[in-house]
């Protein structure tokens, strides 16, 4: 049986009027890339806060590995490391001084400091930027120094609020394979991001939650699985008339079909060859169409078919 | 541990602003104490404009009168109305209002301790003038007493005070042992404008640093207690006040070439606790959740209003109603009032109110920014 590194119950967390979490659960077992998924507003940013003790609930138990958290715990603080959304680092200290102060807040030893240090330089691939202060980095290296920080003292649990936001794909490249890699060492990761294909790629377990609540959970695959949405197929063809747009919906299986600035998609619900039933439709009315092609369901359609459209307000 | 020391590294990056206002309070104190060197520097006596109302009319308050002249300007009080003495006196052109009780010259040969025995002086609160001119009634009298207590009448009594009273400024002059005196006092009296400066150029934005939201937050998830982090910052930044305030007293006295002497150690008291007011002062800043890079303008703001309107640049006589009213409300104020009661002769416990006003101000103020500091942080969190 694995065991439970972190396990939110009943969580409700006010703010004055407004209900940031509302009976919010949670559970992360040991050694899962956990994935926590939701709108802005939704209230990631709070669950993370609450975990970490940063702030007070309503109502609701917090357990981090096994043992009720609260704000001085400091053992099991020890066993946790944080990678936060807006870079925390000192710009008047350099790369190694910024890891050694972060590593030193959990580990008084110096010569195991040193060793702890050296290792989190190695491992976000700092190692030419030693002595650089935080101004002189790109925004890719500041990301790694930021993680770099977090990660040194080695924790059991660690948690990235979206540690990968404007990053080039060189620098977030290296940023995902490198929290496989904790993952492999041992280390469970709460993982939050806006990034899909990031979230689908390295997180085994993903927790999707709005207005505060738990919405669903599962693999990736799961979540796919459990939407409407089956196939998308989308056709690039010039200027296509309503009339043609409404006869597409009405095709087998299509249930939605969106047309604009040239490119038409398509989403199917079950059945089978739905494209080929497209491609005769453009065919039967003479439509010439530039390319055509089908594409499953990813996590993003996962995340918009059950959060919606509709813009939300910042976190 | 590692809190005590970053702190220090934190800092090396404001050792410019450090070495910038230690070199301009150098300057200054050089600049300034160069007025007042060894050697063929000259004196002038300043002469003040005195009213005096003789309700006495005895041969000792006509004495002391005749002596008076002989360095001030005096008028008859009788021949101006109070308001207008009082306009006088605030346009510096009178330094003081002398009334001589009637019973005086009796009182002061019979050698009672009585009420007539007191001339009431008034003046304006803190001018070294009127000062000036209370030592000269006191050196007057004393040495009278000296003659008068060795058989003289008091027609020779008083001719051979103002002999030895003329006498004395003479040798006073040639040994220039007043222009000696106040060289430590020009001295310290520019330290303040220094601590200030780079209490508050250097502590203070590493402070700030170490208290910004994001890197506060991020320390409050360590395994490190909040207030074992506090106490270490305020460690290091105690260190560092220390290291400064020592230093600065250390050029001072070696320019002044003075030191452990009893006025001394009441100078370097005053400093002292001006030092730590300076610091709680620090320390309400910091609580305001401000950026390390307004402690630039921050620096200039409070060295700048604290100096001038504090008599630290300026003698207090000579700040307008206004500035005096808003210098009462600040520490240097009592720090420029406490040296001018050291220089005047006064002990500890002259000057001790000076140094309750200046500790009860950091305290308030601390206060004060402790509270804000928490609203604040209630308010973003």
């Amino acid at each position: 049986m694995a065991d439970t590194i972190v396990e939110v119950k009943n969580l409700v967390k006010r703010y004055k009027e407004l209900i940031a979490l509302d009976n919010f659960n949670m559970k992360i077992e040991k050694g899962e890339v956990f994935g926590l998924l939701g709108p802005n507003g939704s209230g990631k940013t709070t669950t993370i806060n609450c975990i970490l003790s940063l702030l007070n609930f309503d109502n609701g138990e917090i357990d981090v590995f096994g043992e009720k958290m609260t704000s001085s715990r400091y053992d099991l603080k020890k066993r946790i490391g944080i990678v936060m959304q807006d870079v925390a680092v000192f710009d008047e200290l350099n790369v190694e001084e910024n890891i050694d102060y972060f590593c030193g807040l959990y580990i008084n030893d110096k010569n195991k400091r040193k060793q702890y240090v050296d290792e989190a330089i190695a491992f976000v691939g700092l190692e030419d930027f030693r002595k650089f202060k935080p101004k002189k980095l790109s925004g890719g290296l500041l990301r790694r120094l930021n993680i770099a920080c977090g990660i040194a003292h080695k924790p059991e649990l660690i948690i990235l609020d979206e540690p990968t936001v404007a990053v080039d794909p060189q620098s977030r490249n290296k940023i995902l394979e490198g929290i496989t890699e904790l993952n492999k060492k041992g280390a469970t990761i709460i993982y939050t991001s806006h990034y899909m294909e990031e979230v689908e790629q390295i997180c085994t377990h993903i927790l999707i939650m709005d207005k505060g609540k738990n919405v669903t959970e599962g693999t990736a695959e799961e979540l796919k699985r459990s939407i409407k949405n089956t196939e998308n197929i989308i056709v690039y063809i010039k200027n296509l008339d309503d009339a043609h747009v409404k006869a597409i919906n009405n095709i087998n299986h299509v249930y939605d079909v969106s047309y604009m600035s040239g490119r038409l998609e398509i989403k199917c619900a079950g059945g089978r060859h739905n494209i080929s039933h497209v491609i005769d439709y453009f065919a039967n009315n003479n439509l010439d169409y530039d390319r055509i092609y089908s594409e499953l369901p990813t996590l993003n359609d996962v995340f918009l078919e059950i959060t919606g459209k509709n813009l939300r307000d910042k976190e | 541990m590692i809190v005590f020391k970053s702190f220090f590294k934190v800092l090396r990056n404001y050792k410019m602003s450090l070495i910038m206002y230690l070199v301009i309070s150098l300057g200054v104190i050089y600049i300034l104490s160069s007025f007042n060197t060894k050697g063929n520097a000259t004196y002038y006596r300043v002469s003040q404009g005195i009213a005096v109302q003789d309700n006495d009319k005895s041969e000792i308050s006509k004495g002391l009168i005749e002596y008076l002249s002989t360095i001030n300007g005096i008028k008859n009080a009788a021949d101006y109305t109070d308001d207008q003495i009082t306009d006088m006196i605030y346009y510096t052109k009178l330094s003081n209002r002398l009334l001589i009780p009637a019973g005086f010259g009796e009182a002061y040969l019979n050698g009672a301790d009585t009420a007539a025995l007191k001339i009431e002086s008034t003046k304006e609160a803190g001018a070294r003038m009127g000062y000036s001119v209370e030592t000269e009634i006191d050196s007057y009298l004393n040495l009278l007493s000296g003659y008068l207590a060795g058989g003289f009448n008091v027609e020779e009594a008083q001719k051979l005070t103002m002999e030895a009273l003329a006498d004395n400024s003479a040798v006073s002059v040639v040994a220039d042992v007043k222009v000696e005196d106040d060289k430590i006092f020009t001295i310290f009296q520019m330290l303040p404008y220094g601590i200030l400066t780079m209490l508050f150029s250097a502590v203070l934005p590493v402070i700030l640093r170490f208290g910004s939201m994001l890197l506060k937050k991020r320390s409050d998830i360590s395994s490190t207690p909040v207030l074992k982090r506090q106490i270490s910052i305020a460690l290091a930044a105690g260190v560092v006040s220390v290291f400064i305030v020592i230093a600065l007293i250390t050029l001072a006295s070696v320019l002044s070439e003075e030191a452990f002497t009893g006025r001394w150690w009441l100078i370097v008291l005053n400093l002292v606790t001006l030092s730590l007011t300076v610091v709680m002062l620090v320390v309400a800043v910091s609580n305001l959740n401000m950026k390390p890079e307004v402690s630039a303008g921050f620096t200039n703001v409070v060295g700048l209003s604290f100096s001038f309107l504090g008599g630290i640049f300026v003698p207090i006589e000579y700040l307008g109603s206004g500035a005096k009213v808003i210098g009462q409300f600040l520490p240097t104020y009592w720090y420029s009032e406490a040296m001018t009661r050291i220089k005047t002769g006064g002990g500890f416990n002259d000057i001790l109110n000076c140094l309750l006003i200046q500790l009860l101000f950091g305290v308030m103020v601390m206060g004060v920014g402790l509270v804000a500091g928490r609203c604040i942080e209630k308010r973003t969190a």
